[in-house]
């Protein structure tokens, strides 16, 4: 066989094989509204891509540990990373504060919630200004239970406190689904339902934006 | 990984030595590779791509028949990857190497001191963060490549040569599977390499 006829075999057995068809995306039209109504506006918003969130937390009942899970969970979500968050040690420079004894972000806050057996959560933030939020989000995870460090309540805490960072991600809606991570008194998750709705919510176009 | 590398390219040059007909490389260069996945979120088209990589191999080839070699060749290459969204910009990904190991027959083409080669072999994607499509870690393909090297004598002993490699494998994660991608996502590459050349025919 000639030099030539190698090299005309071996192409050919190349373009055979990549003769296929391509990677094929998933549809993600499996997912729920995250929208925040306010009148009869339904607004969106997300972190910019290229902001790395701050987030401080109090250093009680292993927050600190239960919200690092919580951001690393909702990193996982993402394939391109569109969505980042470090904890720091300072609250005055943070965009959300995430505690037992947080208070609600002012008197007539926007407040989701989410009620476990084991504790309770609610994310807050002031009353819009025209289209901004104003910074910090307020996260409050509170234990309903006389053994605030016991496995369950720590579990609750986890899950709680991962379910409000949605919150301060943008998912402003609950998921009507009661297997998702959004559902009011979320039990598990997150589920492919959470995933595409967090990775619809980073490809659309924020209606509202975030400020100090 | 990195051991086996290390000590294949201690032990092949001198293993290779001890035949007189057999032909030790190395070189340096570059490789381009062609996008790892596309996608579409809501309205967005994503593109990720590795950017061209610097590139080391080395090789090594004995001759089975009159004018044709088999041949073992190692190849790392080292670069970021980026997700590119049409019309918005593009994100860092992080760091993306890659190695592989083939082996090969190589033979004349057309006129010395030109010479092809037809490889099969596996490719292993080694990601700096598990993280993104590559959650589960970096997949090891199977590889087929193509290639063509161009010797010129600069001693008694060393050729300078250019090595020109493409190759082709399906791509795709256990992390962008479980996200409900389906089918894979055919790779080209693409490499150009200056190097050294000892031993065999001249």
């Amino acid at each position: 066989m000639s030099s030539r006829s190698n090299i005309i075999l071996a192409l050919s057995a190349a373009v055979a094989a990549g003769g296929c068809g391509d990677i094929s995306n998933p549809s993600r039209s499996n997912f729920y509204d995250w929208r925040l109504v306010v009148g009869i506006d339904s607004l969106t918003f997300h972190w910019p891509e290229d902001h790395t969130v701050r987030v401080w937390v109090q250093d009680t009942l292993s927050m600190p540990a239960n919200t690092q899970a919580g951001i690393d969970t909702w990193k996982r979500q993402f394939l391109y990373q569109e969505f980042d968050a470090v904890l720091v040690p300072d609250s005055a420079t943070a965009d959300v504060l995430v505690g037992v004894t947080i208070p609600p972000a002012a008197a007539r806050a926007i407040r989701l919630g989410s009620m476990a057996p084991e504790c309770t959560g609610d994310t807050t933030f002031p009353p819009l200004v025209g289209s901004t939020i104003v910074l910090p989000f307020h996260i409050r995870v509170v234990p309903r239970t006389l053994d605030p460090e016991g496995p369950a309540t720590q579990a609750c805490l986890r899950l709680t406190v991962t379910h409000e960072l949605g919150h301060a991600m943008g998912l402003f809606k609950h998921s009507p689904n009661p297997n998702d991570l959004m559902a009011p008194d979320p039990v598990s998750g997150p589920t492919a339902r959470d995933r595409n709705t967090v990775q619809q919510l980073y490809h659309f176009e924020a209606d509202l934006t975030a400020s100090r | 990984m990195r051991t086996a590398l290390l000590l294949t390219s201690l032990l092949l040059p001198s293993a290779l030595a001890a035949q007189s007909s057999s032909t030790f490389y190395a070189g340096l260069g570059a490789t381009w590779s062609s996008k790892l996945v596309e996608d579409v979120i809501v309205s967005d088209v994503i593109t990720t791509q590795p950017a061209i990589a610097p590139t080391i191999m080395v090789g090594g080839a004995t001759e089975v028949f009159p004018r044709y070699d088999v041949d073992i060749e190692l190849q790392f290459t080292t670069g970021s990857y980026s997700a590119d969204t049409k019309g918005k910009g593009s994100t860092k990904l992080g760091t993306l190497r890659t190695f592989s190991a083939t082996i090969g027959l190589d033979g004349p083409l057309f006129k010395p001191p030109f010479r092809w080669r037809a490889s099969v072999g596996v490719l292993k994607y080694l990601p700096s963060e598990d993280r993104g499509m590559f959650l589960q870690g970096g997949p090891l393909k199977f590889l087929l490549g193509l290639g063509a090297q161009y010797r010129r004598p600069v001693s008694s002993a060393i050729d300078l040569s250019v090595t020109l490699r493409y190759d082709f494998h399906r791509f795709t994660t256990d992390e962008l599977q479980r996200q409900g991608f389906s089918q894979t996502q055919q790779v080209h590459r693409l490499g150009l390499a200056v190097g050294i050349a000892m031993g065999g025919r001249r």
